[in-house]
């Protein structure tokens, strides 16, 4: 997934940065736990008080947004999918989907391309259209609409794999083939390919259903017809919350002359209510009556995070927290129990480009996994705190089998003495003895040739940024490769990094996060040469770039490693063996193309205000689960719908 | 007598027999010279944009894996399809300071969270309007005393100890004052309250709380620094006139002296100074709002370029201009009035 405002991660690195030097002394095991012990029942009732500096990029339209504060708001509270998450964290089954709509996991044919999915009736939604029973014709309204050429889908090459979304959204048909709804209750979806992850695809919140608009029931788009932009103003919940005011909306009018949600005042605050016509959600007990959060995008995180301090919110959607309110919550005894740290299926990593030298050679490449001294980056990062070490690189808690075994947990295929790298003689040994065997170095096992000098490296400049990209200039040096480095802010990087045709060698901040909990978002646009594109690239390393690709973005170099059938392989499968499959192709990277050097999986860090009680990590949106938050006292005044 | 040869038919004292007519073209002008200057300003910035090497900000705000299609329709809808100096004309319309033209939310849209970028800037200036206002005060209230009793003390202990404070006030960075108030007042001494305003917070609360104090503070010494030494040589000079020199040959008091007639003449090279002053605060006082995390308008252009938003850039600059711009005029206005020998040419 992308990271807020900065794309692929740099954002994230920058933002963690924020989480510094959290000092060693005060402990390096974190104080939280993933959620609140509170031998009370939670309390239904009161407002649960949010805020944040980061608005959303599209206004809450459901088919366009991309973020995690958006997907956090979608899974938990406004809208349903055929299927969802627990919202838990994923030592108690949250990265496992579940029926949510649908009234049982869907039943796939042998061959993986026909997958049935059966929906509950008599599930309603939100005002004013609260008489409007949710039925499979609405979810086929929300693919068409993911698809829709004049509408920019944040992730429609998820649905790539359905039969006709493809002509659909070339403007070649006006339906998609592969969806067909025999009964309002009833989706069945025909694939082009065997795809054992579907059920997480309709778990992303642009597959919630769109209903129908009762004044116009031939709109292929129902009520969000001619809102081609701007959808999430005129939203209609299913979940167990609504934005306030939705009983406001009127599509009897023109789409231009339609009101827009009172609760959803972009910039300033976003207010959701109870949605009276929820009902039948095991998966969501919504103890607090509303939710608001109010925006401010000129408030600085440190006022914000003293705001939960004191209690006068009750959260702050963000991304890590400052590392002086981190040590405040670690050493303070009443605060201690309002931090949380859990893994958050995220990663950083050096990116090598096979397709410029000196890491067209493996033997160099490995040289570089072996140099790099982890330990350090993570002291300069903040401590195992937030940034655990990574050693490969797929996070673990993708990495998780049905009985819980993490099948990569011990992994580390380039082990240095303390993880230290090239500051380790121990490391040196070996880093220098993969670079003897390269065609770049020599017998001492420096890279003594020309490519290995002056090696143009883009690195971030903000926070702890400068002193890691020195870390690592300083440990690349001990094998000979000078590094050319500039330090620049995300934007220029990503102007860089994302446009193949640039050849950058070498990249020190790229950043990864899952979209959905399977291994897969890990690799199909980061390690998979079809995805590779002119306009905005993921796969820095160009890992399976044809000859063509190769020469079609000037490089002088066409031949590179592949990890096509690997992933390829992968897709279809599901369960365990899925989860084994993509260990696998994860070893085959690090191992047969060593392109990128995972340096951290992150953790994420959260605090919450004194009357939170039942705090609950969600594994999908790597925060809160503020469905199953509760306040102490329960009740206070809410907002009204 | 008859005219002297040579002499100009147009004497920079020569009094129209209209002088309202005098003033109100020189007011025309002067407007229509504003305007263009800020057309420059905003050419500028537009060029300056288009070269710099940022990302392309409907990738940005494209999901992942974007099509080419589906990037082509999100650059439609930014506008950026469209020729280069149809898009600076479409963003040059936005200095028509008329309703529905400036800054027209269409337009000056913000990349970075889609909100319109008058929004941001009409929320953020009521914050630097009342950081300017009370620093401009304090400042006044501390540099025109010290700058008279430095001139009419001239040489003493204290003037050369107000000198020093000045040299050093106008010296000291002022990311670095405001970090040494910060941390003496708030840190040290608990004394001063947090920095930021709480979200949601309403400005008078904000006020009430002292939380302008230290930034108001650390914008005055630096510029009382520099008006005290900036009063104290006008003064020594005006002082110095026939005019003074006359006036007490009248015998009228050193007191009145120096206030009634000495002080005019010195103060007016202040007015103008003080009226750019301010307009540039306006503009957004960057380094103290960032210090002490007030969400003015400067730390909104400071945001707005870290992350290459142009839209929003392209409007806070263009407000920066535009105070300046008519901060110009009024100056050189009230200037013509101050002093007689002054005239709207």
């Amino acid at each position: 997934m992308k990271r807020p405002r900065f794309v692929g991660g740099v954002r994230l690195l920058a933002a963690a940065a924020v989480v510094s030097i959290v000092a060693v002394a005060c402990g390096g095991g974190g104080s939280g736990t993933s959620s609140s012990s509170s031998s009370v029942p939670p309390k239904k009732g009161g407002t649960l008080q949010l805020a944040t500096n980061q608005d959303v990029f599209t206004h809450w339209d459901p088919q366009q947004e991309y973020f995690q504060e958006s997907f956090a708001f979608f899974q938990c509270c406004l809208l349903r999918t055929l299927m969802t998450y627990n919202g838990k964290p994923a030592s108690q089954g949250g990265n496992q989907v579940y029926p949510d709509l649908a009234t049982q996991n869907p039943t796939v044919s042998s061959d993986g391309l026909t997958w049935t999915f059966h929906m509950k009736s008599g599930l309603h939604y939100s005002p004013p259209l609260q008489s409007v029973e949710i039925t499979s014709p609405d979810i086929v309204r929300a693919l068409m609409r993911i698809g829709d050429p004049n509408v920019p889908s944040g992730y429609p090459f998820y649905y790539d794999v359905i039969q006709g979304f493809s002509d659909y959204s070339a403007g070649k048909a006006k339906t998609i083939s592969g969806l067909s709804t025999p009964d309002p209750h009833t989706l069945i979806v025909t694939l082009t390919q065997p795809t054992g992850d579907l059920g997480y695809r309709f778990a992303m919140p642009a597959t919630a259903p769109i209903p129908p608009n009762p004044s116009d029931p031939s709109a292929p788009l129902g009520v969000a017809q001619g809102h081609d932009t701007n959808y999430g103003s005129y939203m209609v919940s299913s979940g167990p919350y609504m934005w306030a005011g939705s009983g406001d909306l009127d599509f009897s009018k023109t789409p231009s002359a339609q009101p827009t949600l009172p609760g959803l005042q972009a910039g300033k605050e976003w207010t959701m209510v109870r949605n009276p016509s929820d009902t039948q959600d095991p998966l969501r007990p919504a103890y607090v009556d509303g939710i608001d959060t109010s925006v401010s995008p000129s408030a600085s995180q440190a006022v914000l995070e003293k705001e939960v301090t004191a209690g006068t919110i009750d959260n702050v959607i963000e991304n890590g927290v400052l590392p002086a309110t981190l040590r405040q919550y670690q050493t303070t005894p009443n605060l201690k129990s309002h931090l949380f740290i859990n893994p958050s299926a995220g990663n950083y990593y050096v990116a090598m480009n096979l397709g410029t030298p000196p890491f067209d050679d493996i033997h160099v490449r490995k040289a570089v996994e072996y140099a790099i001294d982890k330990a350090a980056i993570q002291r300069i990062q903040g401590g195992p705190i937030a940034w655990p070490i990574a050693t490969h690189w797929v996070p673990n808690s993708l990495l998780t089998l049905s009985n819980g075994v993490q099948v990569l947990k011990n992994y580390d295929p380039y082990k240095t003495p303390s993880e230290q790298g090239a500051d380790t003689s121990g490391g040196l040994q070996l880093a220098k003895a993969e670079m003897a065997q390269s065609k770049y170095g020599d017998s001492s096992g420096m890279c003594t040739a020309s490519a290995c000098k002056n090696v143009l490296t883009l690195g971030g400049n903000t926070g702890t940024q400068p002193a890691f990209n020195s870390e690592i200039q300083q440990n690349l040096a001990k094998i000979g490769i000078q590094l050319n480095l500039k330090q620049l802010n995300g934007s220029a990087i990503y102007a860089k990094l994302l446009d193949p045709s640039s050849q950058i060698p070498l990249a020190l901040s790229p950043g990864w996060l899952q979209d959905y909990p399977d291994a897969f978002t890990f690799f199909y646009l980061t390690m998979y040469g079809p995805n590779i594109s002119a306009q905005a690239n993921y796969n820095e390393s160009m890992v399976g770039a044809t000859p063509a690709m190769m020469k079609k973005f000037g490089y002088s170099i066409t031949s590179v490693p592949s990890m096509d059938a690997q992933i390829q392989k992968c897709m279809p499968l599901t369960g365990d063996a899925r989860v084994n499959c993509w260990a696998d192709a994860d070893k085959y990277l690090m191992e047969q193309i060593a392109a990128v050097v995972p340096l951290n999986f992150t953790n994420t860090v959260n605090i919450t205000g004194p009357r939170v009680t039942n705090y609950v990590y969600n594994e999908f949106a790597s925060g809160m689960s503020m469905d199953k938050i509760a306040l102490n006292g329960g009740t206070s005044s809410s907002p009204s719908g | 007598m008859g005219r002297l040869e040579g002499r100009p038919t147009h004497e920079p004292f020569q009094e129209s027999s209209e002088p309202g007519e005098h003033v109100g073209r020189y007011l025309i002008r002067r407007t229509l010279f504003g305007f263009l200057v800020l057309v420059v300003v905003s050419l500028f910035t537009f060029i300056v944009f288009v070269k710099l090497p940022t990302q392309d900000p409907a990738i940005r705000l494209a999901g992942k894996h974007p099509s080419p299609q589906e990037l082509a329709l999100i650059r439609h809808n930014l506008g950026l399809d469209r020729p280069v100096w149809v898009q600076y004309w479409h963003f040059a319309r936005g200095l028509i300071p008329w309703p529905g033209f400036f800054l027209d939310p269409r337009v000056y849209y913000s990349w970075y969270n889609t909100i319109p970028v008058r929004t941001e800037i009409v929320q953020r200036f009521p914050i630097t309007l009342t950081l300017t206002i009370g620093a401009t005060i304090l400042w006044l209230l501390m540099g025109i005393p010290i700058g008279i009793v430095s001139a009419i003390k001239r040489g003493s202990a204290m003037d050369r100890s107000a000198m020093v404070l000045a040299l050093i006030g106008v010296s000291a960075p002022i990311f670095w004052l405001s970090l040494v108030l910060l941390y003496v007042f708030h840190f040290a001494l608990h004394i001063a309250p947090p920095p930021g305003i709480p979200a949601g917070e309403p400005l008078w609360k904000a006020i009430m709380s002292g939380v302008f104090v230290l930034p108001w503070i650390s914008l005055a010494v630096t510029n009382a620094a520099f008006y005290s030494r900036m009063v104290r040589g006008n003064l020594l000079e005006t002082m110095s006139e026939d005019y003074i020199r006359t006036a007490r040959a009248k015998g009228i008091t050193e007191r009145r002296v120096i206030y009634k007639h000495g002080l005019r003449g010195a103060l007016t090279p202040v007015v103008t100074m003080l009226g750019l002053d301010v307009a540039f605060l306006l503009g957004g006082a960057i380094i103290t709002e960032s210090v002490f995390q007030l969400p003015g308008l400067g730390q909104y252009a400071l945001n707005s370029l870290y992350s290459d938003d142009f839209p929003a850039v392209m409007g806070v600059t263009i407000v920066g201009a535009f105070f300046i711009v008519v901060a110009n005029l009024v100056v050189d206005v009230v200037y013509a009035f101050l002093d007689p020998r002054v005239r709207y040419t």
